[in-house]
């Protein structure tokens, strides 16, 4: 990632206000009653979702600053997505918040959009921004197709002695084996 | 021309949801979260209300005509014969404790799924309909009209509940959600509102025997697989009584345990077990099912398909019932059978033939958990056991819900698992024992369509299984429930692949040392026991 | 907020009709001797109507919500008071609950929090507040018995002492009075300010809180501010509770603003969620014990269910039985 050494400056000085931001843009999309409780980060255990947006949003905001490779924001980007695959979202709405990190880092640096360096570093991280886009909708696409997997795998599992009894499995150890290591 | 919006513009796309009020909030029903509605004929037979073809996704439901007058009928008689219905209406006062403590809430942010709300569904009508203040106030004292939005809001969110009673842990009344949703189903299953993963394992279960509907015949050539297997592993060849009249003991489990993976491997472990302390015992093709799926639907539908196993102990003459590795069966055993279906005076105050202790515990109803059997064999030095063969598995524990909550059963499988493994790590304190998550697929949800709803539901167990997993390596997740053992299977796919699913009592199995048997190269999965691959038979 | 707008206003209003019903028009003697006698009634008669109401419908199961260890084999260490078997131990778990609002507090999330320091988060000012709140309610309506009693009990004396032992002004400031106005305002901010919380609740959750806060500050102005003579007030409560009402002059109109709120809340008491007096002692969950192996629980209404009884399994399934060679009762 290659924008400039200004603007990495500017965003660690708004770090935490970007942090809230976006990780406000992700909670927002949840139920009014909900807020507060997703806003609450401080017990992972009572609060899986708010807290995993908390710290996997803050580990990216530092990957952006850092000028991290993309690839090492695949895994706090699976992890948000993984939730977000599974709740009551269109795609659209599961992926926005990527997208929607654009406005945030625009209204963060208001008053250094004017400054040509800034503006120029700016468009290379909307690319890049683009480029996390396509990464959280492969992630998302994968969640998605793992869920019919599990519910193929799941069918089969129920029913295991079932279609071994109606002898559809190989006989033998090999194609015993292969059907067992469904779990 | 329409105007292009401008790159800022469309950044912004409020996607937030519109700040309503519960009652103003509009029914989100989408593939995913909901569960498909019984088959008619299914209900038919079973003699249950209003069978058709219908589907949630429809404008219209099919209710019969007078389904007000059914829905204020069936409150009404619910209120006369439940005081935990009448109590739970009357004093709930929103204290908010109970709100964050459910799995589907944590899980979803969707705020009708907190135990408050959910129950607030029903209250809002009962007091709507039912008191004088609600009547004179309407929605300023939290009534509302009984209207078919709110009999749909109630499929949803009572389908939306798997009775796990952690919330009632909480509430400073004790009110418990699950049994505002057990009456809301009941209530639903009046206008023949019901979801099929439900209704046909009631119904198979009632004709058959068992959840699956095999029948008795392939039911036996199932066991045979079973020892085979077993002689695979073990070189000692079992034999599965089945029918003996005069057996001591009457062994009944989930029927789970015999046809899905891996439940099968801990119904192998019951079998080894058994053969080892040369148990005299018999299992029935009548009282096949140890899981009751009649509990989720109606509390008629629970004692019709509980009454086989009393009929059957009596049948064979047993002299006490002992129950395997299941939740929600733990749950009506422990509060309903004896109520519903004795008094079991035929049998015998139970007492091990091993050891000789007298289970007082189960003087009345007879029945013993196998964790309390087990634990008792364990201590009395009955079993011979090689936790070393258990090396590799690094375990922690899932409490199931009905065991803790409706009954307490903590002690009795980290005894027996604290046995035969020589690693065991605890999860987190607030999501194990009586505050522990459920699985998020229980009391009949545990179905696929339902798929992301269970894994949103089961994210904060999965959460404190990571948890364990990053600390202490965790790669082993010990259970005592037929469902958990299917449906945290899939739950650690998703959220936790490098984690594996077992019941208890495979892995007593996989540590029992049998006599007469061959050098143990693999587990009871046939799979390799790292460090005893190379050895060979003696 | 619009929730709690109206309830709001309601007592208002209800601070004002005694302040012109007294205050204007002098209707002393049906702010001081009709509307307590009625509210009285209504109280009693509404609070008995629905525990016996409750009490009507059976517990058809024992479904006891457990919490701790079970009793079963002597070496796991039963959980009396978690997970209760005898009526005596029921007795606890009830004390604990009632007394000290054990499930609340169970509300406790512990937060390890940077090393082996362990943090208790904000979720614990629910029990603190709650349990200060109704403990100073229980003491102050306790003390309030020196009005009606002549002599005075000594030991609503004696609790009346320990409450104002610190002698902090003239009067003395009770304990409780202070107790109760912030328990009561921080469960009412709570309400308002924690959203979740305000998302899921009703007017009738914020209307006695309201009611009690007026309840609260008109007592203390009585006591602190605005002072009533306190001998005519008992001379009208003593001749209340011998049923030979007397209104004395001159008793200051904030008294009957007192009272009339108090009354407010008594005939408001039997048909609303502060029914929870009454209903924590009749929770099936918390108030039986967890025997049902033990002793068989009796559910009066036990269902007859059409069943599928052996015979007719048999029946059905018997050539397939057979065939696999599995014993059966009869041959054909």
């Amino acid at each position: 990632m290659g924008e400039s050494q200004g603007l990495s400056a500017l965003l660690q000085k708004k770090r935490a206000d970007i942090i809230t931001r976006w990780a406000g843009i992700l909670v927002d999309s949840y139920p009014s009653g909900a807020h507060e409780f997703l806003s609450n980060k401080k017990n992972r255990f009572a609060n899986p979702v708010g807290y995993t947006i908390a710290k996997e949003i803050a580990a990216m905001v530092d990957g952006l600053i850092n000028r991290q490779d993309i690839d090492s924001f695949s895994s706090s980007l699976d992890k948000i997505m993984r939730i977000r695959t599974v709740q009551d979202f269109k795609p659209s709405e599961a992926l926005a918040f990527v997208y929607q990190l654009k406005g945030v880092i625009r209204e963060c640096l208001d008053e250094s959009l004017s400054d040509a360096e800034v503006r120029a570093g700016l468009e290379e991280l909307d690319a890049f921004t683009d480029a996390l886009g396509l990464l959280a909708f492969d992630i998302y696409v994968g969640c998605k197709e793992q869920l019919y997997q599990l519910r193929v795998d799941e069918v089969k599992r129920n029913t295991y002695m079932l279609v071994k009894r109606a002898k559809m499995l190989v006989e033998g150890p090999e194609g015993d084996q292969g059907s067992r290591n469904l779990v | 021309m329409a105007k292009t919006p401008s790159p800022q513009e469309l950044w912004n796309i409020d996607h937030k949801p519109p700040k309503k009020w519960w009652m103003d909030l509009p029914l989100n029903i989408r593939p995913g979260n909901f569960s498909y509605p019984a088959k008619p004929q299914i209900l038919k037979e079973l003699d249950m209300p209003n069978p058709r073809p219908w589907s949630p996704l429809d404008e219209d439901w099919k209710l019969p005509p007078n389904w007000k007058e059914i829905v204020l009928e069936g409150i009404r008689e619910r209120l006369d014969k439940f005081r935990t219905f009448k109590v739970f209406m009357d004093i709930c006062v929103r204290c908010g404790a109970c709100a964050d403590k459910c799995h589907f809430f944590i899980g979803s942010g969707d705020p009708r799924n907190m135990p408050v709300l959910r129950a607030e569904l029903l209250r809002s009508i009962y007091r709507g309909e039912f008191t004088k203040a609600g009547k004179l106030l309407g929605r300023f004292g939290g009534a509302r009209e009984l209207t078919v939005d709110v009999i749909k809001e109630w499929f949803h969110y009572f389908y939306q509940c798997t009775e796990c009673r952690r919330c009632s842990v909480f509430c400073p009344y004790g009110i418990d959600t699950a049994e505002i949703t057990m009456l809301g189903r009941e209530i639903l299953n009046l206008l023949g509102l019901n979801i099929n993963w439900i209704m046909e394992p009631v119904r198979n279960c009632f004709k058959i025997g068992n959840h699956l509907g095999i029948q008795p015949h392939s039911l036996k050539d199932m066991v045979d697989f079973f020892i085979d297997d077993i002689e695979e592993v073990t070189g000692v060849r079992i034999e599965v009584p089945f029918m003996k009249k005069g057996a001591e003991v009457l062994f009944v489990t989930p029927s789970g345990d015999y046809f899905a993976d891996p439940g099968t491997y801990t119904f192998m472990g019951y079998l080894m077990l058994f053969h080892e302390i040369g148990l005299d015992y018999t299992m029935s093709y009548y009282a096949a099912e140890g899981g009751n799926f009649g509990l989720f639907s109606s509390n008629e539908n629970m004692k019709r398909l509980n009454a086989k196993i009393y009929a059957e102990a009596k049948r064979l003459g047993v002299k006490w019932i002992l129950g395997g590795e299941c939740g929600h069966m733990w749950r009506v055993i422990n509060q309903f059978m004896d109520t519903m279906n004795g008094p079991a005076d035929f049998l015998e105050v139970p007492k091990s033939p091993i050891t000789g202790t007298v289970f007082e515990n189960a003087r009345s109803t007879k029945m013993v958990h196998i964790t309390e059997f087990t634990s008792d064999l364990i201590k009395h030095g009955k079993l011979n056991l090689d936790p070393s063969r258990n090396d590799h598995l690094k375990v922690t524990f899932h409490d199931s819900c009905n065991p803790v909550r409706a009954m307490g059963l903590l002690e009795e499988p980290r005894y027996v698992i604290k046995n035969v493994c020589n690693n065991f790590y605890e999860m987190p304190e607030d999501t194990i024992r009586e505050k522990t998550f459920c699985c998020g697929s229980g009391s009949g949800l545990n179905n696929d369509e339902f798929m992301e709803m269970r894994m949103r539901g089961g994210l904060p167990r999965a959460n404190a299984v990571q948890y364990v997993h990053d600390k202490h390596d965790v790669n082993t997740l010990a259970c005592i429930c037929a469902i958990d053992r299917a449906a945290l299977t899939t739950l650690m796919n998703y959220w936790v692949p490098d984690v594996t699913v077992y019941g208890v009592h495979e892995l007593v199995a996989n540590a029992l040392v049998m006599k007469g048997e061959k050098k143990r190269t693999t587990d009871l999965r046939q799979m390799p026991i790292p460090g005893m691959e190379d050895a060979e038979d003696v | 907020m619009d929730r709690a707008a109206l309830p709001f206003v309601a007592v208002i209003a209800l601070v004002i009709t005694p302040l012109i019903g007294v205050g204007a028009i002098s209707l002393h003697y049906l702010f001081g001797v009709i509307v307590p006698y009625v509210a009285a009634l209504i109280f009693f008669a509404g609070f008995i109507m629905k525990v016996v109401n409750w009490g009507t419908s059976p517990v058809p199961f024992r479904i006891p919500t457990t919490c701790g260890q079970q009793k079963s084999l002597p070496w796991f260490k039963h959980s009396k008071l978690e997970n209760p078997v005898t009526g005596i131990q029921v007795i606890g778990r009830m004390f604990l609950e009632v007394v000290f609002f054990r499930s609340l507090f169970r509300n406790l999330k512990p937060e390890i929090r940077g090393g082996p320091r362990i943090v208790y988060g904000p979720t614990k000012w629910l029990w603190f507040f709650a349990l200060m709140f109704h403990w100073c309610f229980f003491i102050i309506f306790f003390r309030h018995l020196r009005l009606f009693t002549e002599p005075v009990p000594g030991v609503v004396t004696f609790v009346d002492r320990i409450d104002s032992m610190f002698q902090i002004c003239i009067p003395p400031i009770y304990l409780t009075d202070l107790g109760l106005l912030l328990g009561i305002t921080c469960l009412f901010l709570r309400r308002v300010i924690v959203p979740q919380v305000r998302y899921l609740s009703l007017p009738s959750d914020y209307f006695p809180l309201f009611l009690i806060i007026g309840i609260a500050v008109t007592g203390m102005l009585m006591r602190y501010v605005i002072r009533v003579d306190i001998i005519k007030v008992k001379e009208l409560a003593l001749s209340l509770a011998a049923f030979s009402p007397k209104v004395p002059q001159g008793i200051g109109v904030i008294f009957y603003t007192h009272l009339f709120l108090v009354c407010v809340l008594a005939m408001y008491f039997p048909f609303s969620k502060l029914m929870h007096l009454g209903g924590v002692f009749m929770s099936p969950t918390r108030n039986l014990a967890n025997n049902n192996r033990i002793v068989r629980h009796i559910n009066p209404w036990n269902p007859k269910v059409k069943l599928h009884p052996y015979e007719e399994w048999e029946d059905e399934f018997r050539d397939k039985l057979l065939d696999a060679g599995i014993p059966v009762e009869k041959k054909g």
